[in-house]
């Protein structure tokens, strides 16, 4: 279906959802949201397309109460017939559903802002097309480099409706590339990695991509082992998404409201470097997951999440809003769209930007002593939420610096430790910034930070 | 229009030359319940219907997926997989298949109380009754109760001559605890992973209201009690940790389509490569014995078929230390020149193609008393319920980090240690085991939350076994680091 199709189909189910919810003698208050998720992918591995995968599912979720009692239904849904049936479940099965004390009812209508956010997708061709000359330039270089990767593309709309008269809708579209290069001698194996997300997929330098991976995976074929200690990092934007996402974690409403967090009772409180701003923009283009309107129908805004190291803020929906502060309307507007089945969270920032910097990584390289240079992150995990302690493990290229210059590749190293103090020493920051799914963000420099552990790759 | 009709059409709808065309129709509904001490806080049911096409033509795979059941949406479906597959041959695929019995059958699991029909108001009791018990205890600040239920009904027809419907349920639940005193917030869980392919039953046989108070004291004692020292130790761990670690660094790594490099972009690939199956290589040492089964009644991983038809099986992974196989598929197991599939691929719902996922991976057990283990132990520590966990993309460098730890001096238990961790390199770790405890110290447990692929499948896969007792292991990761 072309976009236009699918914006009508959504529209078309919602207004008979919405209507029948309008005349239901059972509900007190209800939403609707109806999307649809277009996805596509091409998925390759030794060089060879193993995944090819289109699937389109067109999703109603329908919330219902009566006085305190709030009943969530989601069904994929094709046509009326499929409305009417998850309407009348809602209907019949809304008594029997549990109160929740704090429901405060649904959000009031709301003015939205523009964004921007749909552009063109790769079909299967063209993204077979990339993968073929990611892997024909890969063999130009190193005929022993294999590729691994994805090429995926997702048209994401949605049409949002409540009792309140509230309706909106959005949509974005994104394509997403990634590549990994493996390069294998005597049994030892080196690893490269690249990711870059684009609006539109012109934009992605496939080729530049593929020579940085290629030579990361041919550096780290010959890693050498390092001792695990503090060193100086350099994060490479992979990375430093990785990070960041870990060490905003603990600004989940019920997360901070239950106490088991580094920022519980100390907002407003400097807890970071001062050079670090981290910002949610859901209203910047720039941004992939962007859109004036969350989950719940709430008009979005760029906000700063980390003001020079001060936190500012604590994601919430209506309902972890109504459930901790009491109050709906201090809902920050977060609730998280349905975009993909893989989120785990009601309410987390999608569109994160740590702001960039003036230095660049060559300059970082130099103004370090004894330093690591890193690729990506791997597998990080809170290990004392309330210390904000975090452990994880590098991969995919990591350097060792010494003396301004990088010297050698390194095995991989496994850090643990609290970004109350590895984000309390961020020295630059870069100019460029990349763009990944829900982030946009630079290369960054930390004076110190702990690696506890060696892995033996 | 029913799956069966649709199944029928799409095999008259294949074309005669396709390796291998498969329908499968997928009916998943998800049911959450999430309380916060005495009100529920979230209630949801999600269910998705569609069907995915799967083909392989001349060597590459295409896959389409819809939620429109309609014989148009099939017949475009197929289109699509066809063209996808197509556009695959330019990287020159050669995947086949291993030959498989054929199956025509319906068959579900064994549910008392289908966890759909108890009534919603029994369903929130139960875990609010439960909180009520821990907030007995004034430094208990939060009891959160976690309840999911899903029935799965999957309908698969094949080119090849499957036609099969079985439909599988499964729930589960826990409470977690949070304290706060002493300047510190500490946490447990109750009960540990207890997801079965059961009904209602099974919650009610937990008991957990009556159960909990026991825990509640220990969490309040836990804010009181000492952090471990950082050093080597004996460690004992209970069967929820023994079932994670094999979860992280014995299943993952056993997959075959991660050895083979299908995802060595996202999960990574494994330190178990195929030239160690023929090697003989030695896992684990002498007690180490460990099976991926989808045949254990009531197991998280349990099925009759997996996703591309072939019957359940029990696969021995790691034979007295030695690494004897992998969890597989079709493709991978003739990739190898294996005789035939692990039977290991399922897929979350209709619009993923399935990939090669644990089963239920379960440590054999030994021979030892859990009371001996303890009291042969001079110095050491017991390690009880999943904290925090975190391993490499080959699976071999992991931490874990446990909500509570036991201190063991002289054969006894003489108190409690918060925080405590554990770091190792998997094949040392599982080379490192000096007692197993017998089989009616084993559960069989499991999450439902196992992420791979892309996009990500969180699909339920079980794992257990008996506590089992390691030596000389890197402990308190967390003080040593300063």
């Amino acid at each position: 279906m072309s976009e236009n199709e699918i914006l009508q189909k959504l529209a078309y189910l919602t207004e008979h959802a919405s209507k029948l919810l309008a005349r239901s003698q059972e509900l007190s208050d209800w939403e609707a949201l109806c999307f649809a998720r277009d996805f596509a992918l091409t998925r390759y591995a030794n060089s060879v397309i193993h995944q090819q995968i289109a699937s389109t599912e067109i999703s109603l979720i329908l919330r219902g109460a009566r006085d305190k009692r709030l009943l969530t239904l989601r069904r994929t849904v094709n046509s009326e017939s499929d409305v009417e049936e998850l309407v009348q479940e809602l209907q019949k099965t809304v008594d029997h559903a549990p109160e929740l004390p704090f429901f405060q009812g649904f959000i009031e209508d709301q003015q939205y802002s523009q964004v921007d956010s749909r552009g063109p997708l790769l079909d299967e061709d063209g993204r077979a097309d990339i993968v073929d000359r990611a892997v024909s330039q890969a063999q130009d270089l190193n005929p022993e480099a294999k590729l691994f990767g994805k090429v995926e593309v997702l048209d994401f709309e949605f049409v949002i409706t409540n009792a309140n008269d509230l309706s909106a809708n959005h949509g974005f579209t994104y394509n997403d590339f990634k590549v990994l290069s493996i390069v294998e001698e005597q049994g030892k194996r080196g690893f490269g990695r690249e990711v870059i997300a684009a609006r539109n997929p012109s934009t992605f330098d496939v080729e530049a991509l593929v020579t940085s991976a290629v030579k990361i995976s041919q550096d780290t074929l010959h890693a050498k082992p390092i001792e695990p200690k503090e060193y100086e990092v350099i994060l490479r934007p992979a990375a430093t998404e990785e990070i960041l996402a870990y060490s905003l974690f603990g600004l989940l409403g019920p997360i901070f409201h239950q106490g088991n967090s580094a920022y519980s009772d100390k907002i407003g409180e400097k807890l970071l470097s001062e050079k670090l701003v981290i910002e949610d923009r859901p209203l910047d283009p720039s941004s992939i997951i962007a859109s004036p309107v969350d989950r719940d129908g709430v008009a979005t805004k760029n906000q700063v999440v980390i003001d020079h190291g001060i936190p500012k803020i604590v994601f919430h929906s209506i309902l972890t809003a109504s459930q901790f502060l009491n109050d709906k309307t201090q809902t920050t507007g977060h609730a998280t769209l349905p975009y993909s089945d893989y989120l785990f969270f009601d309410a987390f920032p999608s569109a994160l930007r740590l702001r960039p910097g003036d230095s660049n990584e060559q300059e970082m390289i130099e103004e370090t002593r004894e330093g690591l240079l890193v690729q990506t992150f791997w597998y990080s995990n809170p290990v004392n939420p309330k210390l904000g302690i975090i452990t994880g493990l590098t991969r995919d290229g990591l350097y060792y610096i010494k003396d301004g210059e990088i010297k050698h590749a390194a095995r991989n190293l496994r850090y643990t430790d609290s970004f109350l103090s590895f984000l309390n020493s961020v020295e630059l920051i870069s100019k460029d910034v990349r763009t990944l799914i829900s982030s946009n963000v630079p290369t960054i420099k930390l004076s110190k930070f702990k690696f506890t552990g060696q892995s033996k790759h | 229009m029913d799956p069966h009709e649709l199944g029928e059409y799409a095999l008259s709808r294949f074309p005669e030359k396709l390796r291998l065309g498969e329908f499968k129709f997928l009916d998943s509904t998800r049911m959450f319940l999430q309380t916060r001490n005495e009100i529920v806080s979230t209630f949801n049911i999600n269910r998705k219907v569609g069907f995915g096409i799967r083909v392989l033509k001349n060597g590459a795979w295409g896959f389409a997926a819809s939620n429109t059941l309609t014989k148009e949406a099939v017949e475009k479906a197929i289109s699509q997989a066809i063209k996808g597959a197509e556009a695959a041959q330019r990287r020159n695929p050669n995947f086949d298949l291993t030959d498989e019995p054929v199956s025509e059958v319906t068959v579900a699991n064994d549910v008392k109380t289908d966890p759909f029909e108890v009534p919603k108001q029994e369903l929130s009791e139960y875990f609010i009754n439960a909180a009520k018990v821990a907030r007995d205890f004034s430094e208990i600040k939060f009891a959160n109760g976690i309840y999911t239920a899903q029935k799965d009904r999957m309908v698969f027809y094949s080119n090849e001559g499957n036609k099969i419907d079985q439909t599988i349920t499964w729930n589960g639940g826990f409470m977690t605890l949070i304290a706060r005193g002493n300047n510190d917030t500490q946490v447990r869980k109750y009960p540990d992973d207890e997801f079965k392919t059961m009904g209602w039953e099974h919650m009610l046989s937990l008991d957990i209201a009556n159960n909990i108070s026991s825990v509640a004291k220990e969490l309040v004692q836990l804010l009181e009690a000492p952090m471990m020292k950082p050093g080597k130790s004996t460690i004992i761990l209970d069967s929820s940790q023994v079932g994670l670690q094999l979860h992280e660094s014995c299943g993952h790594p056993a997959e075959l389509d991660r050895a083979l490099g299908y995802e060595a972009a996202y999960a990574g690939t494994s330190f178990l490569r195929p030239e160690l199956l023929k090697q003989e290589f030695m896992y684990g040492n002498e007690l180490v014995t460990i099976h991926a089964d989808a045949t254990i009644p009531g197991g998280l991983g349990s099925f009759f078929f997996d996703h591309e038809g072939v019957p359940a099986k029990n696969i021995p992974l790691v034979k007295e230390g030695r690494f004897v196989g992998y969890l597989s598929s079709r493709e991978t197991a003739a990739y190898l020149g294996l005789e035939h599939s692990g039977a290991a691929m399922r897929s979350i719902s209709f619009e993923h193609i399935p990939l090669v996922r644990m089963t239920n991976i379960m440590l054999q057990p030994g021979d030892w008393e859990f009371d001996e283990m303890i009291q042969e132990t001079k110095e050491g520590y017991y390690f009880v319920t999943n904290r925090s966990w975190s391993i490499d993309d080959i699976r071999l460098n992991f931490q874990f980090g446990c909500e509570v730890g036991y201190k063991i001096e002289k054969g006894e238990i003489v108190g409690l240690v918060k925080n405590p961790t554990y770091t190792g390199i998997t094949p040392e770790f599982w080379g490192s085991v000096s007692a197993v405890a017998k089989e009616k110290y084993s559960k069989v447990l499991g999450t439902p939350f196992c992420g791979k692929g892309e996009p990500g499948q969180a699909m339920y896969t079980g794992h257990g076994g008996p506590p089992t007792r390691f030596e000389n292991v890197r402990v308190g990761v967390i003080e040593d680091q300063g």
